[in-house]
């Protein structure tokens, strides 16, 4: 499984996002290694892609496994000034490119539903893994996001904690997706989005999360810690948080948590 | 000249204890009350001691802001309701810059980024705040040694929290 930069870049529709890309075989994490080399790149949106992870993280150091070459593991750079504050939104953007590009591949033959605030369901079951992180440098803000789209591997491949919630696209669909289009269309739908993020125009992202989200009125259940709450899905707040209306009608926000379906 | 109820001076900490002792004391469970740029939400249930939960309808800051000695604002009421922030003018304050779970450490088995008597220097991350699922890095924006952890590993935290005290001098 090699990466063909060319077919890759004759999917690409961007001006800046994955107009500067890093390829590696093999990499300890592609979120630390940009970590570091972040301000090697003139472009906002540059993108890091790697073969496998030797120690691929999600939260808290969990460890992430991948199924070397049959995954599509990239990060990718976002600088923005230290006063940018929309920070909620940006884990949401690659989940909703990825939901997108799934959409326009796949139709309505399967279904394609975001879980707050950035896990992408396909036919029900985890597709995606993203970790955002955040720094500051001087005056910049630094986001960092990591994702990891399970893409060729047989469901078989999948670590055993994996396959408990989580799914292939091969093991939905039946076919071998190239990985290159695939991360262009997700790339292609990620810049503009960013853009409208950069503007301040968050209702557009609430909007474009809320259209693949769950309907609103859905049964969810809230979890942290052991705490939880259960009511129906209220929609998402000006800051990307979750409403969640228990069955008195009060509206809770929650900027943490997992959420249920 | 009257002034206009636009000149109305907002909630101010005083204030709102002050409701969030009235609330206490009755059987509301739930109070929200939201102004121009403020909401604040009161709830409690059963044995605890009430909730509150403070929104400001602009966003989140996402950068720390310098620590100041400044008035307490609304949004540290949380915070300020538990106990009166005593502050000398050695010790500095550094507050959540956002809403979100608050983490000692970058995974469970890690150890803390500072503890209580280490020295810092700026740019040294102190902590993570976590919202929505983004892992924010808080640093250190002055040199001196860290007095207190006000937080708990894996607490929610408001909006200006008091998370660390450090003593410039120390």
């Amino acid at each position: 499984m090699s990466w063909d930069p060319q077919l890759f870049a004759r999917h690409l529709k961007t001006r800046r996002f994955g107009r500067q890309l890093r390829y590696f075989t093999e990499i300890d994490s592609t979120n630390r290694w940009l970590t570091v080399h972040w301000n090697e790149f003139t472009l906002n949106g540059a993108v890091v892609i790697a073969e496998h992870q030797i120690s691929g993280r999600g939260r808290f150091a969990r460890e992430w496994d991948d199924v070397p070459g049959k995954s599509l593991l990239f990060s990718v750079s976002i600088v923005s000034s230290r006063e940018e504050n929309r920070a909620g939104f940006h884990q949401m953007l690659p989940a909703i490119s990825l939901a997108k590009a799934l959409l326009n591949r796949l139709g309505n033959d399967h279904e394609i539903r975001l879980k707050w605030p950035n896990d992408v369901l396909l036919n029900g079951r985890k597709l995606a893994g993203i970790l955002a992180e955040r720094f500051t440098s001087g005056d910049t803000t630094v986001t960092i996001v990591g994702v990891g789209i399970n893409v060729n591997a047989d469901l078989r491949e999948l670590s055993e904690s994996a396959r408990a919630f989580g799914t292939t696209l091969f093991a939905e669909t039946g076919t071998i997706t190239p990985r290159e289009p695939l991360l262009a269309d997700i790339i292609n739908e990620w810049e503009p989005l960013y853009d409208s993020l950069r503007d301040g125009d968050t209702d557009s992202i609430r909007k474009a999360w809320l259209e693949l989200g769950p309907p609103i009125g859905t049964a969810i259940t809230r979890m942290e810690r052991g705490a939880e709450i259960s009511g129906t899905f209220g929609g998402i707040g000006t800051s990307g948080q979750l409403l969640l209306r228990d069955q008195n009608g009060v509206v809770h926000e929650f900027f943490s948590g997992d959420i249920l379906h | 000249m009257a002034p206009s109820t636009k000149d109305r001076p907002r909630l101010d900490l005083p204030e709102i204890q002050k409701l969030i002792r009235i609330i206490e004391k009755s059987p509301i469970t739930v109070f929200e009350l939201e102004d121009k740029d403020l909401k604040i939400k009161i709830s409690k249930n059963g044995s605890h001691s009430p909730v509150v939960q403070t929104v400001m309808s602009s966003p989140i800051p996402a950068s720390l802001s310098a620590p100041s000695y400044s008035a307490a604002t609304a949004a540290e009421a949380p915070a300020a309701a538990e106990k009166a922030p005593v502050v000398s003018k050695n010790i500095v304050e550094i507050k959540a810059p956002m809403v979100g779970t608050f983490y000692r450490a970058p995974s469970p088995d890690a150890d803390p980024y500072v503890n209580v008597g280490d020295r810092v220097e700026p740019n040294r991350v102190l902590c993570i705040i976590e919202a929505m699922k983004l892992m924010n890095e808080v640093e250190a924006e002055l040199s001196g040694r860290i007095v207190e952890a006000c937080v708990e590993n894996a607490e929610p935290v408001e909006y200006g929290q008091v998370l660390f005290r450090v003593d410039i001098t120390g």
